[in-house]
């Protein structure tokens, strides 16, 4: 069969408009692609970096440095081992996205127990599983609620009156869903906003931010919903006070 | 016997302080503490002491907010910090002295050292007046740098420097309105400083201001004339620098 010259340009007129609108789109996909992976590169970094936020660091070693001029030998290493099992924690953490349940409630307690070193007194603590949850197989994004607990502890102690109390729970709602609960009977995120801009300091919450960053970065990559509220106590009850961070992770 | 003062937000690191003073320095003697702004001006103001050691970052302000309620300041400052980037290159353009955490005892007993000998009211005040002004405008690209020769110490304005040329391990500043100035400093240490304020590194032994530069001549070897007459010449792999120059020009 002889196809006519006039059809046969029409045809490589529409291959080679295909071709070009085909390299075109490959070529803005790959672009989205790179900015995705720099955007989330960016986020690792972030998150390690309010984990391993220098203040904490350099803080806590300070403060173990006074066990040394002390001659408390035994409590100086004692820190010092529960610093550099933390620390080693969080370096094999940011390597992961997932992390055992019973890895995250390690690395929680060296990150409080130095906290509650640092500030002696200010606050104390008490982490609680529920015994139904199997914590060597439910397996969670790590650290999520600690830039809450970073900022309880940093911010929200220091106005009140009484003692600081922050607890920690991990529940299981059903089957399929654990919950980490953050509270903590502080003057309330409101009240700290508040302050903060009465400062002059516009405050971002920067907790919030890098956390939403990081639920939606979750929601792409591993496809789990995971939902965070954030109450102030004092809007639902106003005898109290405090904040209550929660997260919905399916499992 | 020096009176001292140690206002940090924390109470252990307020704590292991006291306790190196106590081992290192037997001529402090920590008069008070003070966990804030609020506390430490008031703490300041009703016990005057000869030195105060204040931590750069706490709860209810920093380091400079303090600072600022004081005109003149009139006692010794050892600032303390855990780490602040921005606060750090502030206090090396104003060469005032800092301790990082943990403290290292041979950084504390030569600070001590260097308060116990050399106090000098007007120099520690014009070094904390260029402190707090850059500190002030952060956002602007002119900012105050302290040099320090024998004679003394010389506040400048970035935006008086035309040059800065090494000889060994010194450096001289050049100026526009004023007469070379020469410090015991590499010249690596103003590059770094300087990045932010419009300087360029174009050759092993010079640093410029761009905003002095009058010519970019490529011939025979690429160099560039400045607003004082001087022609300084570029590195052959620095030579891509001219031509973002000569584009603003």
């Amino acid at each position: 069969m002889v196809i006519p010259t006039i059809q046969l340009s029409v045809i490589t007129i529409v291959l080679a408009a295909l071709l070009v609108i085909c390299i075109v789109s490959i070529a803005i996909l790959y672009i989205k692609y790179r900015a995705v992976q720099r955007r989330n590169l960016q986020i690792e970094q972030q998150l390690l970096l309010s984990q391993m936020n220098p203040h904490f660091v350099f803080n806590s070693l300070t403060a173990i440095q006074s066990y040394i001029f002390r001659n408390e030998a035994h409590q100086a290493s004692k820190y010092l081992a529960s610093f550099a099992k933390l620390i080693r924690l969080i370096l094999e953490n940011s390597r992961i996205e997932l992390n055992t349940l019973e890895r995250e409630v390690t690395t929680l307690k060296h990150y409080l127990e130095l906290q509650a070193l640092r500030f002696e007194g200010r606050f104390e603590h008490k982490i609680e599983v529920d015994e139904q949850i199997d914590i060597d197989n439910v397996q969670i994004p790590p650290m999520l609620a600690q830039p809450f607990i970073e900022n309880a502890i940093e911010h929200g102690f220091i106005h009140i009156s009484e003692k600081g109390m922050l607890n920690i729970r991990f529940i299981a709602e059903n089957k399929n869903c654990l919950v980490i609960e953050v509270e903590d009977n502080g003057i309330g995120i409101e009240k700290s906003r508040q302050l903060q801009l009465e400062k002059g300091k516009g405050h971002r919450s920067l907790a919030t931010e890098i956390t939403q960053e990081r639920i939606r970065k979750i929601k792409c990559s591993k496809g789990i919903n995971i939902e965070m509220s954030i109450i102030d106590i004092g809007t639902i009850d106003i005898t109290r006070h405090g904040t209550l961070v929660k997260f919905k992770i399916p499992v | 016997m020096l009176s001292a003062i140690v206002i940090d937000d924390e109470s252990k690191v307020r704590e292991t302080l006291k306790q190196m003073l106590s081992i290192y320095c037997p001529n402090i003697n920590v008069i008070g503490e003070a966990d804030g702004v609020e506390s430490g001006y008031r703490i300041i103001t009703t016990q005057n002491p000869d030195v105060v050691f204040l931590d750069m970052q706490m709860n209810d302000g920093n380091g400079f907010d303090l600072l600022n309620k004081f005109s003149p300041i009139n006692f010794q400052l050892i600032i303390v910090t855990a780490y602040q980037e921005y606060a750090i290159k502030a206090f090396k353009f104003s060469a005032v002295d800092y301790l990082l955490k943990p403290i290292d005892p041979s950084d504390l007993i030569s600070a001590v050292e260097k308060i116990s000998t050399s106090y000098n009211q007007t120099e520690t005040k014009s070094k904390f007046d260029a402190l707090l002004s850059n500190t002030v405008n952060q956002e602007s690209s002119s900012k105050k740098l302290v040099l320090k020769t024998i004679s003394g110490i010389h506040v400048v304005d970035t935006d008086n420097i035309i040059r800065c040329e090494s000889h060994n391990n010194t450096t001289e500043f050049i100026f526009k309105d004023n007469v070379p100035i020469r410090v015991s400093r590499t010249l690596k240490e103003y590059e770094d400083l300087l990045d932010d304020c419009g300087f360029i590194r174009c050759h092993q032994s010079h640093l410029v201001n761009q905003k002095y530069i009058v010519k970019v001549m490529r011939f025979p070897t690429p160099a560039i004339r400045m607003s004082d007459n001087s022609e300084i010449p570029v590195a052959i792999r620095k030579k891509d620098l001219l031509k973002g120059i000569e584009e603003k020009k």
